[in-house]
């Protein structure tokens, strides 16, 4: 049995393959790990303006790389001034020696980030964000980097540890992430085959072959069959092809006449074909996209009145956790007072 | 309507996860290490809106609102905790407390040369008296 996302689009792993595709993604990609490995303390000073200026060539590579997919409107304008000041504003943090400077970033970082959750819809919970990190967090952060304030420099500040393998593995996992949200997330398909091809497997999820009802599957068969004739990319595809007509020399008799291991046999076939052939569809993306079939873009409503509605959800569906975080609030607060009013036996001679 | 994707939200929210798992990698300073895993759980909560937003429920709001809980209740811990290491050990270098390691692991020397460091630069004053030597800090144990 062929896997089933192996086909989804056909895998090269050919290096100038790779090159060609995603050339769009692993530039900046690669640009931003350089910068972020030149901009990192060492012991011996690189100029900043090199990492500076090729961690900018990435933000923008990459910004173009997003207008090319959208058109400007003034939420995408906003969603990336925000996205953009707070993705500068967290490479700044990481890279400052001076911890002061570090944690100034942050509340950039934060009241960027802000704006973002503006765009989505939660100004609730943007407010409480700017009161209790912008606001509380980072002042409480900065207080104690006065009192903890080291005379003059430290190696801890100017040298960082293992930045090679560090910057490695988080762009390794950066291009996993972004790869999988490119390759696979909720492209529009084709859902009256999906769900066709769903209902088949469905249907095939039964202990024995004489409970399949084969007519409603034969039925189920045809619809897809239909689908496919609407559109000319599938048939084109002859995975897709293949999978269908299996299925359906797998349908064409009822096999009562078999024996009991054959029976099985012939059930787990049915059974994964349908499997593939709906994951297939899921994953099969359609070149003219119909109305409302994605659910990547805003299609949803939330409520209107925010607060109202979170409180709501707080008080009823959440109330357990909401007094867990009370207790827990409680108990970090006695614990802060215990932990740093204890003189150590040196402050205490 | 608008033309953004649930995609570009997410984007960022991994971009911000990454560099501040970066951050918490390479720095030696607790409190920048600290600020790392904030930066870490607001990428987290830049994922749950965008998934409450694009698909009209309200249940990602309200775990960020539990994030801001447990974040506010982790700085408080965090602070004091920094409070006492640095009273015990005159610095914020996490190397200084590498004797916290398991007995049979060997100790982490970095591997780039201690090389001298350049002094600050200081505030260009009045002569008054002498400039007091700066203590020099190492991390090796």
């Amino acid at each position: 049995m062929t896997s089933l996302f192996a086909q989804a689009r056909p895998v090269s792993l050919s290096v100038d393959a790779i090159l060609r595709d995603h050339w769009a993604v692993l530039v900046p990609v690669l640009l931003g790990a350089a910068a972020l490995l030149l901009l990192l303390p060492r012991a011996r000073r690189i100029s900043p303006v090199a990492g500076g200026l090729l961690g900018g060539a990435a933000l923008a590579l990459a910004g173009l790389w997003w207008i090319n997919r959208v058109g400007p409107l003034p939420e995408i304008v906003l969603f990336y001034v925000f996205a953009g000041l707070a993705v500068l504003g967290a490479t700044l943090m990481i890279v400052q020696s001076n911890p002061v400077y570090a944690a100034l970033s942050f509340a950039l970082v934060i009241l960027a980030s802000c704006g973002l959750f503006l765009l989505l819809a939660a100004p609730l919970l943007m407010a409480a964000t700017i009161i209790i990190y912008a606001g509380a967090i980072v002042v409480t952060f900065l207080f104690v980097i006065m009192l903890a304030q080291q005379a003059g420099v430290s190696n801890a500040d100017l040298l960082s540890r293992e930045p090679f393998l560090a910057v490695l593995a988080g762009f390794v996992l950066l291009i996993a992430l972004v790869g999988v949200y490119d390759r696979t997330f909720d492209k529009p398909f084709n859902r009256d085959a999906y769900d066709a091809a769903q209902k088949l497997h469905a249907l095939s999820r039964t202990p024995k072959l004489e409970d399949v009802d084969f007519p409603a599957a034969l039925k189920l068969a045809d619809a897809i069959d239909e689908q496919f004739g609407k559109q000319e990319e599938f048939s084109k595809n002859k995975v897709l092809q293949n999978f269908l007509v299996n299925l359906r020399t797998e349908l064409s008799d009822s096999g009562l006449e078999l024996d009991e291991s054959q029976k099985q046999r012939k059930l787990e076939k049915i059974h994964d074909h349908a499997n593939s052939l709906s994951g297939l569809l899921r994953l099969h993306p359609l070149l003219v996209p119909e109305e409302g079939t994605s659910a990547n873009q805003v299609n949803a409503v939330l409520p209107r009145e925010n607060v109202r509605a979170i409180g709501k959800m707080m008080f009823t569906e959440y109330l357990l956790a909401f007094e867990l975080a009370g207790v827990l609030l409680l108990v970090a607060t006695i614990g802060a007072i215990v932990i740093a009013g204890r003189r150590s036996t040196e402050d205490l001679k | 309507m608008s033309s953004l994707a649930l995609e570009n939200y997410l984007i960022v929210g991994a971009l911000l996860f990454v560099l501040g798992m970066i951050g918490f990698l390479t720095r030696r300073n607790m409190i920048i290490m600290f600020l790392s895993a904030e930066l870490m759980l607001q990428g987290v909560s830049i994922n749950l809106l965008a998934f409450s937003r694009f698909r009209g429920h309200l249940g990602g709001q309200a775990l960020v609102m539990f994030i801001l809980t447990v974040a506010a209740c982790e700085a408080a811990i965090a602070l004091a905790m920094i409070l006492v290491l640095y009273r015990s050990r005159r610095t914020l270098d996490v190397s200084v407390w590498q004797d916290l390691r398991e007995p049979t692991v060997d100790p982490i020397l970095d591997p780039e040369p201690d090389l001298p460091i350049a002094p600050a630069p200081m505030p260009k004053l009045t002569p008054s008296g002498v400039e007091p030597k700066q203590p020099h800090e190492t991390s090796h144990v």
